[in-house]
């Protein structure tokens, strides 16, 4: 062996050694990734533009237009104040995506959870123009945020009613067009019972039901037609109330 | 002796945010987008056409035309705006660069989706190349609201005949002008206690008396607060000549008018400023007032 390559070939012997010394080490674990699953529903119906409905006080309608903000979902263990995973995700829920993305989580047992309904005060008077195009609170189109007073619309419910009371919903009816935000119509959705062992390696899918007519639950359509939150801010304050109810998980 | 302290004429700093420091490609960019109606869903409207540069960049009529109604306010102008903590007249936006959008989404000014601008943008050689001149990426909404804002916080203008005067030319004011200005910061008028500072006004919201019942909640549609209605932002007197019409719905045609409003103390309102009381001006201070509010 011409002696110039005796180097090369010790220091290829030393590495070999050293590797072979070297204890096996196990796979790195990968955080647990969780996505969150809609269900639209009208009552038990799968939610649908096309179909028509009776309110409380048998007005007939449809929608045509319906989204509502979803904010940062913590995750729970066994009691209240054993908070698992808090996850900075926001969600422009509609009825046409079903599946989210809630991202890495930690492993552990997910009892119970809440989320935001609306946009927490902080990022409600964000700028929606520094958010990635992809994330829910960038500028959406339609709209779903307020320019005028730096917020976010937190829930938006449009569509029109039989208000000749002639059966049918055609291009002469009314519309109804509830635009539901600021900061004192932000809701904190009640417990949900999800009680799941998270692990690593593995992907879940926490499944909900939204069901969009009990937004409407005691609201008179015909009568109650329009609120954009500072007009008629009663009437948006029933329309947050009612959207505590209107999210079950499976 | 003059009573008024010099540091008036100081021309404030402006304080740019960080992500929007301005450049000349930023500001050119900036004044293209604001003359171009292509921000309107028709394609008719510019922000030029209510913020109008020959009246200080406000308009000359009490509610400016959009794209299908008339605009809910006055047109205010544009001109040394940069430093404020909130923007419109009810301060619902919190930053310049929110405020440019609300015009170019707002269903009865421009009327147009700011992503559909963005789309109409990109389709353009010379936006794309701006853009990524001026921020280093293509049209986006950060971009549109970015630019316009570096625009708008350019707009300065601390040259009036009372700049002049302040700065030491004592002839630049008449003796009937100099008269105002004393009855503007005296205790008669005291016009100065909201109209205060560089740019006469302290940036606060108040009742003044206009209505007694605001279509227009004005503050109070921000904050729900019934205490807040028919408050507004306390606008600046500079380019009064300008500027007319007056009030937040424009519903002043001239400076003698708005004088006389405060002269007679406004209408009962529960949120009426204390400060609007009847100022027992004669016709002669009237006019003097007039005559220095004209100077600025």
């Amino acid at each position: 062996m011409n002696s110039k390559y005796f180097p090369l070939v010790f220091l290829v012997f030393l590495l070999s050694c050293a590797k072979d010394k070297t204890p096996p080490i196990d796979p790195v674990s990968e955080s647990p990734v969780l996505n969150f699953k809609f269900h639209h529903k009208a009552g038990t119906a799968a939610f649908s533009f096309d179909a028509i409905h009776t309110d409380d006080f048998g007005t007939k309608f449809k929608f045509t237009r319906a989204s509502i903000y979803i904010s940062r979902p913590t995750f729970l263990g066994h009691t209240p104040t054993d908070t698992v995973f808090k996850s900075d995700t926001y969600m422009l829920v509609t009825p046409a995506q079903g599946l989210y993305a809630i991202g890495d989580v930690v492993a552990g047992h997910y009892h119970e959870m809440t989320f935001g309904i609306g946009v927490d005060s902080v990022a409600n008077h964000s700028d929606p123009a520094t958010y990635p195009p992809s994330h829910a609170l960038a500028y959406q189109n339609p709209s779903t945020h307020w320019n005028w007073s730096s917020g976010y619309i937190f829930t938006i419910l449009e569509g029109k009613y039989d208000g000749d009371n002639n059966g049918v919903i055609d291009g002469t009816d009314p519309t109804f067009s509830y635009h539901i935000g600021t900061n004192p119509l932000y809701r904190k959705q009640p417990h949900l019972i999800v009680h799941s062992d998270i692990a690593d390696d593995n992907t879940y899918t926490f499944e909900f039901s939204i069901d969009y007519l009990k937004f409407l639950d005691g609201i008179d359509i015909k009568t109650e037609d329009v609120t954009h939150s500072l007009t008629n801010f009663s009437l948006a304050k029933k329309i947050a109330d009612n959207a505590v109810n209107v999210i079950t998980a499976h | 002796m003059r009573e008024i302290p010099r540091e008036k004429s100081f021309i404030p700093k402006v304080d740019y945010p960080a992500d929007n420091l301005p450049t000349p490609d930023r500001i050119v960019l900036g004044e293209k987008l604001f003359f171009d109606p292509l921000l309107s869903v028709d394609g008719t409207i510019s922000c030029a056409s209510c913020h109008r540069p020959p009246f200080a960049f406000a308009d000359n009529v009490s509610k400016s035309q959009g794209i299908v109604d008339v605009t809910m306010r006055n047109s205010p102008t544009l001109i040394n705006i940069a430093n404020r903590s909130s923007y419109f007249m009810d301060g619902g936006a919190h930053t310049l660069e929110m405020a440019v959008i609300s015009p170019i989404e707002d269903h009865s000014e421009m009327g147009l989706n700011v992503l559909e601008a963005v789309e109409r943008l990109n389709n353009s050689d010379y936006y794309t190349r701006m853009s990524q001149l001026a921020y280093r990426v293509n049209p986006s909404p950060f971009v549109v609201s970015r630019a316009l804002a570096a625009y708008i916080r350019n707009l300065t203008h601390y040259s009036s005949r009372y700049d002049e005067y302040l700065a030491g030319n004592i002839k630049a004011l008449s003796p009937e002008e100099i008269a105002g200005e004393k009855l503007f910061f005296g205790k008669k008028a005291s016009c100065a206690s909201c109209h205060e500072g560089v740019n006469f006004t302290d940036n606060l919201f108040h009742n003044v008396g206009l209505y007694n019942n605001y279509t227009d909640k004005g503050r109070g549609r921000v904050t729900l607060n019934p205490q807040d209605e028919g408050k507004f932002r306390t606008p600046t007197l500079r380019n009064l000549a300008k500027t007319a019409p007056y009030m937040h719905d424009g519903s002043i045609k001239n400076l003698q008018e708005v004088i006389e409003h405060y002269n007679e103390g406004g209408i009962q309102h529960p949120n009426r400023d204390i400060r609007i009381q009847k100022l027992q001006l004669t016709e002669t201070e009237k006019a003097a007032l007039q005559a220095f509010l004209l100077t600025l």
